[in-house]
């Protein structure tokens, strides 16, 4: 068996255990938590006594922390991801609903911030100290320490209510009912803004990775070696110190993933994007543990095959790399 | 300073005021869809079993109640009723109803849908409804355009029709009988008579409504459709409003802060009106199981820290007015300012702690308090960071608690786990229907914006139960003053002030707040110029 | 050590990083000093701008608060939440390191899973949910960020002491008749610690941000002035009254730059040492 295959099995052997504690935890954190789903309901509308205890009734609060985790284990053991009472509808259906954008935003998002982030990560790294090298470095320590949701506000104030050259929030235009290839440059549109808030972020974090191993490997001892036998800069730059410093920014990239896949609820709010990380924060302020098991599983699930297919790259990057052996 | 700076504001408001809400002879266009921004997104939907401004906003264009309110005389305007009549022992209220209405499916409208609705869902389920028609006994229906409700008590008429707008929608029969009402999936897909249909919702994004055709206000509604688009963020709604995006954001859903600047952007105007008959208040809670504010002394004390015209300028930016009691001023049946009066005077707070015997000790603090601002409005949040500071300089130290819905609901009307709260209680037409609750005693914990504040006064009790009986209406009247006196003389809550929402839309966006509960109102004349 | 920080000094970065970390703080602590003035007490003057009244020299808020005493107030706040967050989540996630390297087997595997959960979640939900079902405060804040941070140092410790567990001078220690425990603390411990250095200055920068962003949700502590809810504050009228917004988020930026610089700094100075190894 190759060694990448081991780790996927020994990775695939973990989730079950990381996913009873993360569906427990959850559970634990919306019991802990003061006031019920239906106390977050009436909050919006008030109602007597008898209205409270039928809903408690209805939702099945009325029953005890113990008997309602277990109810949802059972349901969750057949495939049944149970009823999301805020939204009223199962949690699969919603679900299925946001996955698409989310995984849109967040996959759009990892290639912009790879894209730019690469790009300035390597100017810096392939000559460390040179004027470039501090340009890009300055830019990106700036972007760095650059909060989402400021960015965010100042790109929607300069490239929507400024100049209007995007729409300031949501992902299509409501009721034009665009068809194929006109609907996606409308989705593609609304995407801009939210996709450049979330990816510039990351941009930054990338590219102070991929400058950082460049610069490590440019200081190895084999790089040094080779470039005392005389071989060129530019053949070492391509094919040892840029492709040894893309190990570290693949883990991070995995790393990572969790808080770009779970959508940043920043962004999502801002840009009024339905997508999962919301979806998260709305069912812990409406006590709603269904929906936050959900959402968290999907995410998980979403985080597991993200890492292991970072996992396989690493051997495919660096086959000195013992995936067996590497430190869960 | 203050007077100028409320004088401008006037300017302004009225300048922003002429375009959308004096109608100038101009006929309507019909056409058009007017895109509105929205902000929360119901679980259920059904106006006659979720009576909440949230559920109106959307669904009153859908689902009409039997009558809504309007300017002027009366206070009421018909909608699916033509007329009611109370009989003399207060025990039956008659309603002569339109006969050429029909539902959105094609079936008509008739009495027998007003029967179930108030039997089945406004009595059974209703959030106000299950305290307001507990004594709703049957609903006789001699033909199909007569519905009588009969009550086993006696109920004014006066109360009844007060409650219409907000406690009356009706949905029909046939797609509710028979089925758990509570679950029934027309609690989303709406199906009502009014001037607009259902379309559809995509959580997250969007609502969408189209023109009802076969609308019994024909040649209305104007408006081609309403489409709701889901803004949670604040700031959000405002850039979309500016980018022309959207074209109207109703429920002040733009904040305050940014109001005067775009007012003056060309194209946009902030309307105060269509607002007065959900007018809110902005009141400090006062827990009197805690001893120090058990002591009225104390209460008035607090009373007379807090400097209303400031809140009002700084944290409405103009837009309240001080609040004189449990009633506003626009409620003119029920209102009166002959009551007890606490005007900001520090000296005079201090001299009643002193006096109730809290004198500020060697570190100046006379004793400390836990203070649980409500957190569904900028307002409340702002008020407890203001109340903090104004409690401070009389000697009091508050610590601001911030809770998230479930939690505040949880600590303030189950718990009773705070000393001071900051809410946010809205009159609704009438004192009976959700403001004496707040003074009432002997309710059972856990009930949301009742009095959970340990307060408990007979003389207040038999007060809110005559008043809750008295058929004649200048009796009722009367007895209502009394409450609000004596609501200002004990003060176990403090009113600070009143206020109203906003709306803030593009000048093409016609016939705006064309009455008191604007927002939450059918929308069928809204217009827009092309 | 020493030599440690003498290479450090020696990077520009790292250099500019710490002086800029040192005015914030020093604005910070001695800021009530220098600027007396209540950063809560509201005054009539609402709105004011910059540099036109003496008595508040970077202006007021809606409520009339003096912007400049908020600025420091909020300066006092972030690093207080960052300092002691990093301070907790290191702590926390050197033990629990510790402890699942040197003991092994079932401690092991369950705190490793246990991290493994943690970083399976984004950790600013995991912050964000903390923070709304406690209730905002400064203690809620420590603990949401440090619950959202320390998985990373636990993981890294683990992995260094699991290497330097089968070291020589390790081995030596226990043949020499030491217990586990002085082992662990007296001899692995300070061995594993120095890749953790630069590890703190990126958790420190994200605690800064996390502060922020929840603050700008309205989850900060109400009881101090925090720069992420003056940001949301002043974004309400980032037209009309800019510098409520922007002054804040300048300061943001400038203290995460300073944490990151000098992070970046220390990095350098070891991946020099390692070279010159």
């Amino acid at each position: 068996m190759s060694p990448g295959l081991a780790l996927v099995r020994r990775r695939l052997a973990h989730a079950p255990l990381v996913l009873a504690l993360v569906i427990t935890g959850c559970f634990v954190l919306l019991e802990a938590a003061p006031g019920d789903a239906v106390d977050a309901y009436v909050a919006s509308l008030g109602g007597d006594a008898g209205f409270l205890h039928e809903l408690r009734a209805r939702w099945g609060l009325d029953k005890t922390p113990w008997t309602r985790f277990l109810l949802y284990l059972a349901g969750l053991a057949t495939g049944d991801l149970g009823i999301s009472l805020t939204f009223n509808r199962p949690v699969r259906a919603l679900l299925l609903e946001r996955l698409p954008i989310t995984l849109l935003l967040a996959f759009s998002a990892m290639a912009v911030a790879l894209l730019v982030g690469g790009i300035l990560g390597f100017l810096a790294g392939s000559r460390p100290g040179s004027l470039r090298d501090r340009l890009a470095s300055a830019c990106v320590l700036a972007l760095n320490a650059t909060p989402s949701f400021w960015l965010g506000i100042v790109l929607v104030l300069l490239f929507a209510v400024r100049l209007r050259w995007l729409p300031s929030a949501g992902i299509e235009t409501i009721g034009a009912d665009y068809r194929g290839l006109a609907r996606l440059c409308d989705l593609a549109r609304h995407m801009v803004l939210p996709v450049l808030t979330l990816g510039l972020v990351y941009a930054a974090l990338y590219a102070r990775v991929l400058r950082a191993g460049m610069v490590e490997a440019w200081r190895s001892d084999f790089v040094r070696a080779a470039r005392a036998k005389g071989i060129p800069r530019r053949r070492l730059l391509f094919a040892h110190v840029a492709r040894n410093a893309l190990v570290p920014l693949v883990t991070v990239v995995g790393v990572h993933g969790a808080s770009m896949v779970g959508g940043s609820v920043v962004v999502e709010s801002l840009f009024a994007v339905p997508g999962l990380g919301r979806l998260a924060f709305e069912a812990v302020i409406y006590r709603d543990p269904a929906l936050l098991v959900g959402v968290v599983l999907v995410c998980a699930l979403l985080v597991i095959i993200l890492n292991l297919a970072v996992d396989l790259l690493y051997g495919w990057l660096d086959p000195r790399i013992e995936l067996a052996d590497s430190p869960s | 300073m203050t007077l100028r700076r409320r004088e401008l504001l006037a300017c302004s408001l009225l300048s922003a005021l002429a375009p959308a809400g004096i109608a100038r002879a101009e006929p309507p266009r019909r056409g058009g869809v007017l895109v509105v921004a929205a902000d929360t997104e119901p679980r259920n939907l059904n106006p006659a079993l979720v009576a909440s401004n949230g559920v109106f906003f959307v669904a009153s264009k859908v689902i009409e109640p039997l009558a809504e309110m309007a300017y002027g005389q009366g206070g009421l305007e018909p909608r699916l009723a033509l007329a009611w009549e109370g009989s003399p022992d207060g025990l039956s209220v008659t309603f002569r109803l339109r006969s050429d209405v029909r539902f959105h499916d094609g079936t008509p409208f008739s009495s027998a849908d007003v029967a179930f609705c108030a039997l089945e869902l406004w009595k059974k389920h209703q959030n106000l409804g299950r305290a307001f028609f507990k004594d709703l006994e049957a609903v006789d229906t001699p033909d199909p355009s007569t519905a009588i409700l009969r009550f086993s008590a006696p109920t004014p008429v006066q109360l009844v029709a007060n409650a219409l707008p907000a406690l009356t929608a009706v949905v029909p029969r046939h797609l509710f009988a028979g089925t758990d009402v509570l679950t029934n999936p027309h609690n989303q897909k709406l199906i009502g008579t009014g001037p607009f249909r259902f379309v559809e919702h995509r959580p997250g994004q969007f609502y969408r409504l189209e023109r009802n055709p076969d609308y019994w206000g024909a040649p209305l509604p104007w408006l081609d459709g309403i489409v709701y688009r889901v803004l949670p963020d604040r700031g959000a709604i405002a850039a979309a409003l500016e980018a022309g995006e959207i074209d109207l954001a109703a429920f002040s859903a733009v904040p305050l802060a940014d109001l005067k600047r775009l007012a003056a952007v060309p194209g946009i105007a902030v309307i105060d009106k269509g607002y007065e008959g959900i007018t809110y208040q902005l009141t400090v809670e006062i827990n009197h199981r805690r001893k120090e504010l058990s002591d009225v002394r104390v209460r008035r004390a607090i009373a007379h820290a807090i400097d209303r015209e400031f809140v009002v300028r700084a944290i409405f930016l103009g837009w309240a007015k001080p609040a004189t009691g449990p009633v506003p001023r626009f409620d003119t049946t029920f209102f009166t300012d002959e009551v007890p009066s606490y005007p900001f005077d520090r000296k005079r707070a201090e001299a009643l702690l002193d006096e109730a015997g809290y004198p500020r000790q060697a570190d100046g603090v006379r004793f400390r308090v836990d203070l649980l601002p409500a957190p569904w409005f900028e307002q409340t949040r702002q008020m407890g960071e203001y109340l903090r500071e104004a409690l401070k300089a009389i000697g009091i130290e508050a610590r601001l608690v911030i809770k998230d819905p479930a939690g505040h609901q949880k600590a303030v009307y189950t718990d009773h786990a705070f000393d001071l709260a900051i809410g946010s209680p809205v009159y609704r037409n009438d004192p009976a229907i959700s403001t004496t609750i707040l003074y009432e005693s002997g309710l059972p914990p856990g009930v949301p914006f009742s009095n959970q504040y340990g307060y408990a006064n007979p003389e207040m009790d038999a007060v809110i139960r005559a008043a809750a009986r008295a058929l004649d209406p200048a009796e009722r009247a009367a007895l209502y003053r009394r409450f609000q006196k004596l609501a200002m003389e004990d003060l176990p809550l403090i009113p600070v002030c009143e206020f109203t929402f906003l709306t803030v839309a593009r000048t093409r966006v016609r016939n705006v707040a064309t009455n008191p509960r604007w927002a939450v109102s059918n929308w069928a004349d809204c217009w827009l110029e092309s | 050590m020493t030599t440690a920080l003498l290479r450090l000094l020696r990077e520009p970065t790292a250099v500019l990083g710490l002086l800029l970390l040192a005015l914030l703080s020093l604005l910070a602590i001695a800021g009530p000093l220098v600027w007396p003035r209540d950063p809560d007490a509201p005054s009539q003057a609402l709105l004011l701008a910059p540099f036109v009244d003496p008595a508040h020299p970077l202006g007021t808020d809606r409520l009339g608060r003096d912007l400049l005493a908020r600025l420091l107030a909020g300066a006092r706040t972030s690093l207080a939440v960052a300092f002691t967050a990093t301070t907790a989540a290191l702590l926390f996630g050197t033990a629990l390191g510790l402890l699942a390297g040197f003991a092994g087997g079932f401690v092991d595997e369950v705190s490793m899973r246990l991290a493994e959960a943690f970083q399976i979640v984004p950790g600013f939900l995991i912050a964000l949910a903390l923070v709304s079902v406690i209730g905002p405060g400064f203690e809620t804040l420590v603990l949401a960020i440090a619950a959202a941070s320390w998985p990373a140092p636990a993981r890294l410790i683990r992995a260094e002491v699991m290497r330097l567990k089968r070291a020589d001078f390790v081995l030596a220690a226990i043949t020499a008749g030491l217990t586990r425990t002085q082992v662990a603390v007296k001899e692995v411990l300070p061995n594993a610690l120095p890749p953790v250095v630069p590890l703190a200055a990126l958790t420190a920068a994200a605690a800064i941000l996390i502060e922020a962003a929840l603050a700008f949700l309205g989850l900060g502590d109400p009881n101090r002035a925090s720069w992420g809810a003056m940001i949301a504050e002043g974004r309400a009228v980032l037209v009309s009254a800019p510098w409520l917004a922007l002054l804040p988020g300048a300061l943001l930026v400038l203290t995460v730059l300073a944490v990151n610089l000098v992070g970046e700094g220390f990095a350098e100075a070891t991946a020099a040492r390692r070279v010159a190894l």
